[in-house]
């Protein structure tokens, strides 16, 4: 039973750094909120949506 | 000579982050224990913590304390508070009072020489503020070999960009580790804070990232040796990192680059597993829903079906796991996650004659959460197991009732899912019948 979604998420490094750059460590949103920007770069849409 | 010494002693007396090196070179130790105090003591006010430090670096002795007139034993000690205290004035970096309690510990015992390393981690969150490149103008012209790569900034005298640190942890992934065992130190103390985390999850982030991007640039067998040397680095910190509960902003933080990690750095599922026991065992109130997204993620990267049992075992204390997982899944795909735990589920049906899991499995059923193929799977191992099911193991018949009524529920279900589970009665070839004998139900008559 090959598993044909297996494979590895691909992310643009600017779309990260743009996360990261945006605000300095103390100025910038929570850690949750960053979790949250990051994760979005991941994974694949809802099934909903297909 | 004597007048070189002396020169040479002035020299060093001027390094000062907030003074011009002339009136630097002119005070006395008691003037500056005067000035310095003052920044102290509106530190202890702010946080009780600092007062701890009265009776050693910053106490009245203090401003007779020679580094070299102390014993290696002593010097030591004097380290080991310098360290304490510069961790927990990190977080206060950007006010006045740290900075003259900084300069105090720069004067006096010349921590910009003598605790370099610890002096630069501390301010590294804080790289962009004038700060930052003040410190580098007072530093040695020999800076610690893991910070050498600064040398142009202290140089020019100027904040070098976060890209400059990026690419250094992209490249000398020792950075990595050190400024993670800084990071993880300081939570341990309990003298973390929120730039301190924030800074250490992007450069981390952005690093695993950058690591996976450039090894995906070579050979194949070159790529997994650096995958698996990677997984050695990152595995014991994210370890720590992900069951460290008295500090739930690291633990998020991990999530994120454990997210990026694993979606990214094509692991072998022993690791993806041992990864999501390990942030299973360490989320908390705090911290579920993001540590459930992370798992999500995660779950999507491995290739066994169902959950470990450590996993499902953790996800069934979460009272509305079924609902919380299709909210996730009106975000991003979580099928892999929803379908192995309505796998073990079942399992646990027949294995531990465990009915709790099925309001979440139908909820996940009922759901838009899973592929047609993954539903029809879960809803035809619940028509086996009601079939296995008799006065043998079910004595009393109440799994039997319950597990009936789920399924007629199941069959009733509108929509697309409802469709699937319509064609997999159809489809069944088992004895509907019979089971509906055995469950003293009828589902079939209701359409």
């Amino acid at each position: 039973d090959v598993d044909e979604d297996n494979f590895p998420s691909v992310i643009a490094p600017q779309h990260l750094a743009d996360i990261f750059n945006a605000a300095p460590p103390f100025a910038g949103p929570s850690i949750e909120e960053m979790f949250y920007k990051v994760t979005n770069l991941l994974g694949a849409k809802p099934l909903l949506a297909d | 000579k004597s007048s070189l010494n002396v020169k040479a002693q002035k020299a060093a007396h001027s390094k000062s982050l907030i003074w011009e090196p002339r009136v630097a070179a002119s005070q006395s130790y008691q003037t500056l224990y005067t000035t310095c105090h003052q920044g102290f003591e509106e530190l202890c006010q702010l946080d009780s913590r600092f007062a701890h430090f009265q009776a050693t670096i910053f106490g009245e002795d203090s401003q007779t304390q020679d580094r070299n007139q102390l014993s290696p034993a002593e010097n030591q000690e004097l380290d080991k508070q310098i360290d304490a205290f510069l961790r927990l004035a990190g977080a206060r970096l950007r006010l006045m009072p740290a900075i003259k309690a900084i300069e105090w510990l720069i004067r006096r015992f010349r921590i910009h020489e003598e605790n370099t390393s610890a002096l630069i981690k501390t301010f590294l969150p804080f790289h962009s503020i004038p700060a930052f490149a003040t410190l580098l103008s007072i530093l040695p012209a020999k800076i610690p070999a893991e910070f050498r790569f600064l040398d142009p900034y202290v140089r020019s005298q100027t904040s070098p960009p976060r890209s400059v640190l990026v690419h250094q942890a992209v490249h000398h992934p020792e950075l990595v580790t050190l400024y993670s065992e800084y990071t993880l130190e300081s939570c341990r103390m309990q003298f973390q804070h929120p730039a301190l985390i924030s800074f250490w999850a992007g450069l981390l982030t952005e690093a695993v990232s950058g690591i996976l991007d450039r090894s995906r640039s070579g050979r194949v067998a070159v790529q997994k040796d650096n995958d698996q040397a990677l997984l050695h680095r990152l595995g014991p910190i994210f370890a720590e990192a992900l069951v460290m509960k008295k500090v739930p902003a690291l633990q998020i933080a991990s999530y994120m680059a454990l997210a990026v990690f694993v979606a990214k750095g094509n692991l072998e599922d022993v690791a993806v597993t041992a990864f999501m026991e390990q942030t299973v065992l360490g989320w908390t109130n705090a911290t579920v829903r993001p540590a459930l997204v992370s798992l999500v993620i995660m779950a999507q990267h491995r290739s066994a079906k169902q959950m470990s049992s450590k996993v499902t075992k953790a996800l069934l204390k979460i009272s509305d796991i079924g609902p919380l997982l299709v909210e996730i899944g009106q975000e991003r795909r979580v099928d892999k996650l929803a379908n192995g735990l309505c796998l073990a589920l079942v399992e646990r049906f027949t294995k531990k004659c465990d009915s709790r899991g099925l309001p979440t499995i139908m909820a996940i059923l009922e759901s838009r959460i899973l592929k047609d193929k993954q539903i029809a799977v879960i809803f035809k191992s619940l028509l086996l197991t009601a079939l296995k099911l008799d006065d043998g193991n079910d004595k009393d018949g109440a799994l039997r009732r319950e597990l009936g009524s789920a399924l007629i529920a199941l069959s009733q279900t509108t929509g697309e899912s409802g469709e699937v589970i319509q064609s997999v009665i159809r489809d069944v070839d088992f004895d509907i019948e019979e089971l509906e004998m055995k469950l003293d139900l009828s589902f079939r008559s209701r359409h």
